[in-house]
């Protein structure tokens, strides 16, 4: 579709735009007028004057006005026209390449996208003999155009972008193929040339397909893939549960033999054996084409059942309570062997060293840090203790905890290796921050109104708590201020660098945040703020988002080959510090995050691997998306002097308007 | 061409009306107008105690044989009043507008005829630049004042004037002896309230009259004007100006010169002087017998 004119000369008509220019330039001079007096006139510039500028642009678009009339009219008289391409006589071909992980599925020393490309390859050649123009979409996640109506005598830049693929320069994906995206995309050519014929190579069959496309299949008559489809573990009765789901495509009728074997590295790790045990253990089954089955290793076993078979790991010694990583492996020579694995790592919790100290123990507050270690026990190994200084002699601790708790009785020197939170205060140490002012008490409930939004009071609803007595502070403007009663700061946090201080300054004992969740909803917020989990879960697909939370200013990926491909700092001032990450290839990746309070760093593991639904080669689909075409006219050129007469009359209203508005 | 509303005719119909003067005048000489201090005439205005030294002869004879005790008869007075006639005889008076100019003329002599009528005395001061001539003297009896009006007619307007030194600088000013009228349009940046307040200072009374022409009153133009004021000085001058005329500035000129009137007004009242604006399309008998007695200057 191209737009042109059919009277070019028409265009003559522009030259009136000089001879508007010239009238402007010599438009008549004012109109000399003898008068008694201007004075008046002179006094009513005054009252007019602030219209002025006003005036200066009503005259600019009152000479683009009449410049745009003259160009609509110059267009009208050379009669702009719409010119559509719809060269049908020429043969159009859309070729549209699966870009899906299965097409990495191989036999006979190909793959079947290196297939598909060199049948594309082919179907060129013989376009172009017939003079015919090439198109080709490589459709994966987001398909795209490689080429467009490429013909005889630019060929070369197609050839060259499938001689990439075929030497392997440029690879498959490992994602989906949104095949009908893929589809859409033809309709801009199928807009021009209805007559065009789409080819699609692919390795999954149809039970319908449109007329205008033909379905090349791509794949291999010996073709076949036994899959590791899925694999988590559980505990249960303090031992991990290992679930693993195995899938065989491609054997039909024939019960497959499936190995599974499993090596679990760094089981059962102690402080007298640290680097933990390795234990291996298999387990074989039989599996028919398409059907899903799951295996357990468990200790003690189960009841053997349509679909599930299980391995009591108690009988060969393999129970585990933690692991390092778990390695599961089928040792078949199949098709598609991007499946055969499949890694577990998270078996080892970070501990995170939690402190409670106060001159009277709470029982509110141990018990609420006990449901808070049950809730995060998938995250982290929360240990926590608890210490009761009796006497004022009696030093406190200030090292080696990642969470202090300080109720009551605060140290001189607040610890620097972790989050301090200080529950009702009863003076301020040195560099907190805040000044104790003193103690007051209310003969009622003073209840609380919310301060700054933050993710500290993230769902609690802070109207609810009440106080009888409060500790007054004065703070530093780097406190933030989450709630408040009257003007007292009711809870304050200071998050700068290595300061991260929670001030709570009142007592459990004289509110009643004690009988509502709030202050276990506190506590949480508070571990997931300072020490949130890095990211949720261990296992990933291609193309899926991962968000990552990493609790320092810092996040580093590595490959699997151990090379870096990504850091991430956090920016000054933000609060939640969030990564979003996608993988488009299948392997382990290292997440590497420091920590605000050490020079240590800890290291994540997460294993990315192909679709589930890939690893079926022999997929089957029932409808193939067919195109829309876009109903044009028939005539191959439209004239749209009409819409151009249309803005004249637009135009002609504007300048009436301008011109009417000057005069008034 | 030259434009005259003086003739008989003219002059005939103003013999039925009379100046009137709200304030007390001072002088020697008789006239028409009453004052409020005692004088001879035969009008009766009240008694008083008889002083030693007063003339026996107006002792009231009557009352004697009442009260047995001498009192005088007192009579009002009645004095001779000196109405001059300010005349702004700038270029914007009649230079672009005879007629503008002849009605100021005519205004002014309509004026002085109703002065002579009356037995007073009349002058014409004519303000050119920052001084004040006075041409004809002090004007009694018709005779003198159809000469002085003859000559008065062929008056060159020319030049600017500031209204406020003219007054100021004007020989025989006169102090509490009758009517000063100002004759101009009043468009100048001159200090006209500098004119207003000497001559209140004077204790005379004082009425400004504001002719413009009908095209001042109204302006009738459109388009893109370079308008050359009458008292420029060539075409460079910066009194003249080129503007756009459009509804709105028309609007403005309006409020511009309703605003310069009602200062005007103001002004006038807080002085006790009358300011009357006149359009000179409008016939002078009609602004004679109606606007003045309306402001109180006629009777």
């Amino acid at each position: 579709m191209s737009l042109g004119l059919l009277l070019p000369l028409g265009l003559l008509a522009l030259f009136t735009i000089p001879a508007l220019i010239i009238i402007y330039i010599i438009k008549p001079n004012y109109q000399l007028k003898h008068v008694s007096s201007t004075y008046i006139w002179k006094l009513s510039l005054k009252y007019k004057k602030r219209k002025i500028p006003v005036n200066k642009i009503r005259n600019i678009l009152l000479f683009l006005c009449q410049l745009l009339i003259l160009t609509a009219i110059a267009l009208i008289i050379a009669r702009p026209a719409v010119f559509y391409d719809r060269n049908t006589d020429r043969s159009d071909v859309i070729a549209i390449i699966d870009s899906s992980a299965s097409m990495y599925t191989k036999s006979e020393g190909e793959t079947r996208f290196h297939r598909a490309v060199q049948d594309v390859v082919t179907l060129s050649d013989s376009t172009f003999e017939q003079d015919g123009a090439m198109s080709v979409i490589l459709a994966d996640e987001n398909p795209e155009y490689l080429a467009t109506r490429v013909d005889r005598r630019n060929r070369s830049s197609l050839m060259k972008t499938l001689q990439e693929f075929l030497d392997g320069t440029v690879a498959c994906s490992y994602g989906t193929a949104d095949i009908e995206g893929a589809i859409k995309l033809c309709e801009e050519i199928l807009a021009d040339n209805p007559a065009a014929k789409i080819y699609l190579y692919t390795d999954t069959s149809y039970a319908y397909v449109p007329d205008m496309i033909e379905v090349v299949p791509v794949t291999g008559t010996e073709e076949w893939n036994a899959a590791i489809l899925n694999a988590e573990v559980e505990l249960q009765d303090g031992y991990y549960m290992l679930t693993v789901e195995v899938a065989c495509y491609g054997k039909e009728g024939l019960a497959m033999p499936l190995e599974v074997n499993v090596q679990v590295n760094g089981a059962n790790a102690n402080l007298s054996d640290p680097t933990g045990k390795t234990y291996k253990f298999s387990l074989s089954v039989d599996c028919f084409n398409g059907e899903k089955q799951t295996l357990i290793f468990c200790k003690g076993g189960g009841e053997p059942m349509d679909g599930f078979t299980y391995l009591d790991l108690e009988e060969s010694l393999s129970t585990f309570t933690s692991y390092n990583s778990i390695s599961i492996t089928i040792d078949e020579q199949d098709s598609f062997i991007d499946d055969n694995s499949f890694q577990i790592y998270g078996g080892r919790k970070e501990v995170v060293n939690v402190l409670y100290s106060s001159t009277v123990l709470n029982p509110f507050f141990s018990s609420a840090l006990d449901v808070l270690g049950n809730r995060l026990s998938d995250v982290w190994d929360l240990r926590i203790r608890t210490v009761e200084r009796r006497n004022e002699r009696e030093a406190f601790v200030t090292n080696g905890y990642d969470f202090y708790i300080y109720e009551h009785e605060v140290p001189d020197q607040l610890p620097t290796d972790g989050v301090v939170f200080l529950a009702d205060p009863d003076k301020s140490p040195a560099e907190a921050g805040y000044t104790y002012v003193g103690t007051r008490q209310y003969n009622n409930r003073m209840y609380f109104s919310s301060g700054e939004d933050h993710p500290l009071v993230k769902n609690m609803d802070i109207a609810s708590i009440f106080v009888t007595k409060l500790t007054m502070l004065t703070y530093d403007p780097a406190y933030r201020i989450l709630m408040s009663c009257e003007t007292n700061p009711m809870f304050l946090v200071r998050d700068e660098g290595r300061t991260k201080i929670v001030v709570m300054p009142f007592s459990v004992h004289y509110s009643n945040i004690a009988e509502l969740p709030e202050f276990y909803i506190m506590l949480y917020n508070a571990f997931n703020y300072f020490i949130p989990g890095l990211v949720d879960g261990n296992s990933f697909e291609v193309g899926e988002e991962i968000v990552a939370t990493p609790r320092g200013s810092e996040l580093t990926v590595y490959d699997t080959k151990g090379e870096q491909i990504d850091r991430y700092q956090k920016e000054e001032g933000v609060l939640s510090f969030e990564v979003p990450m996608t993988f488009y290839t299948p392997g382990v990746y290292t997440l590497t995050q420091n920590s605000y309070f050490n020079a240590d760093t800890s290291d994540t593991w997460i294993f990315v691997k192909a679709p589930e639904f890939e690893s079926d080669i022999w997929r089957q689909e029932d409808v193939l998306a067919e195109p829309v075409i876009e109903q044009k006219p028939d005539n191959t050129v439209q004239e749209i002097a009409f819409w151009v007469a249309v803005a004249l009359i637009v135009l002609l209203f504007a300048e009436w308007l301008l011109q009417w508005r000057g005069n008034q | 061409m030259k434009v005259s509303y003086l003739n008989d005719a003219f002059f005939s119909r103003l013999e039925t009306l009379a100046l009137n003067l709200r304030a007390n005048l001072a002088g020697f000489f008789g006239g028409k107008h009453l004052v409020k201090t005692y004088g001879q005439t035969v009008e009766f205005a009240d008694y008083r105690e008889y002083m030693p030294g007063d003339d026996i002869r107006r002792i009231d004879w009557n009352l004697f044989s009442r009260f047995e005790k001498y009192f005088l008869k007192l009579f009002t007075d009645e004095r001779q009043m000196h109405v001059r006639i300010f005349l702004d005889c700038s270029a914007s008076m009649g230079k672009e507008a005879p007629q503008k100019g002849a009605y100021a003329v005519a205004f002014g002599a309509a004026l002085g005829f109703l002065a002579v009528h009356n037995m007073d005395k009349v002058s014409f001061r004519l303000m050119r630049g920052d001084r004040c001539d006075d041409p004809f003297g002090v004007i009694v009896g018709k005779n003198s004042f159809f000469k002085a009006v003859g000559e008065l007619e062929n008056i060159a307007f020319e030049d600017e004037t500031d209204l406020g030194e003219a007054v100021v600088s004007c020989p025989d000013g006169g102090v509490n002896d009758g009517l000063s009228v100002i004759i101009s349009d009043f468009m100048t940046e001159s200090d006209w309230k500098k004119a207003v307040n000497y001559l209140t200072y004077k204790k005379r009374q004082v009425l400004l009259i504001q002719i413009l022409t009908p095209d001042e009153a109204d302006p009738a133009l459109d388009g893109r004007v370079h308008l050359v004021d009458a008292e420029a000085f060539g075409m460079d001058d910066p009194k003249n100006m080129k503007i756009k005329v459009t509804r709105s500035m028309i609007a403005s000129y309006r409020e511009a010169l309703k605003d310069l009137q009602a200062e005007l007004k103001d002004f006038c009242n807080s002085r006790e002087a009358a300011f009357l604006p006149v359009i000179c399309n409008r016939s002078i008998e009609k602004t004679l017998f109606g606007e003045l007695l309306k402001v109180g200057v006629m009777s």
